[in-house]
């Protein structure tokens, strides 16, 4: 029971670590763009590769991004 | 009951974390106020107009979070290079408690478990940093300095480690040759 007991303990104690491991990766997803942004930039993707070829080279990269 | 060397990485494992996020969230507005990036706070977090703007303001705040944690590991790599118990100067220990900063002299244990939790942050963070790049989140310097830094500091470590593992021989031999 003792042995059961600190490995359940130890089992948590590991999952705590890790959490709190994982926390500062967790929180770079605290950035983000609006989803309506989001909804065009899938309707840019269905585009066919030539035009969006034709629209990168003719643009600055900001541009492009927009 | 409790394993002590698990409590003692989560003991040391809360700094870092508590200093990343910080960094995380106010690089994110100070670099946008910076930049005049309007920004809307939702249930999501920061959402920006556009993805250039994101773009711009993701990748500046991943620098600074390797800024920071470099900050972070190299003061534990200078504690462990320097100021470590096992192999620290006579005279320089002679000074840190004349100044009263005895504090900064550190066993393996206290120096491992420090290194190790800073370091696994760093790789987290290098992963985390390489996905969005995969994803075109980011820009390439941004990972690149990150994955430089993780090389770096991983070596300065396991050069450390060596250099202790040498020691404790040197230590081993003498201690044999006395007893016999």
């Amino acid at each position: 029971m003792t042995k059961l007991s600190s490995l359940v303990l130890n089992s948590l104690l590991l999952m705590l670590l890790f959490a709190v491991l994982v926390l500062p990766a967790v929180s770079m997803g605290v950035a983000n763009v609006l989803p309506s942004h989001a909804v065009v930039l899938s309707e840019q993707a269905q585009q066919p590769v030539e035009e969006v070829v034709k629209q990168a080279t003719q643009s600055t990269p900001s541009q492009r991004a927009r | 009951m409790f394993s002590k060397l698990l409590l003692k990485l989560i003991d040391q494992a809360i700094i870092p974390a508590v200093l990343l996020v910080s960094t995380r969230i106010i690089s994110i507005i100070l670099v946008s106020k910076q930049s005049s990036i309007n920004f809307v706070l939702n249930s999501n977090g920061f959402a920006f107009y556009s993805a250039a703007d994101y773009l711009a303001i993701n990748t500046m705040s991943t620098f600074f979070m390797t800024v920071a944690l470099s900050l972070g590991i190299g003061y534990v790599i200078l504690k462990s290079m320097v100021f470590h118990d096992s192999h620290i100067k006579p005279h320089l220990s002679a000074k840190l408690f004349s100044f009263k900063l005895h504090r900064l002299i550190q066993s393996s244990y206290d120096l491992y478990t420090q290194g190790t939790i800073w370091l696994s942050y760093m790789y987290l963070l290098t992963l985390a940093s390489g996905v969005m790049l995969l994803f075109e989140m980011i820009r390439g310097w941004a990972f690149y300095i990150s994955l430089a830094m993780t090389l770096l500091y991983t070596l300065l470590f396991i050069l450390d480690i060596e250099a202790e593992i040498d020691i404790n021989k040197k230590y081993l031999k003498d201690k044999d040759y006395i007893e016999l």
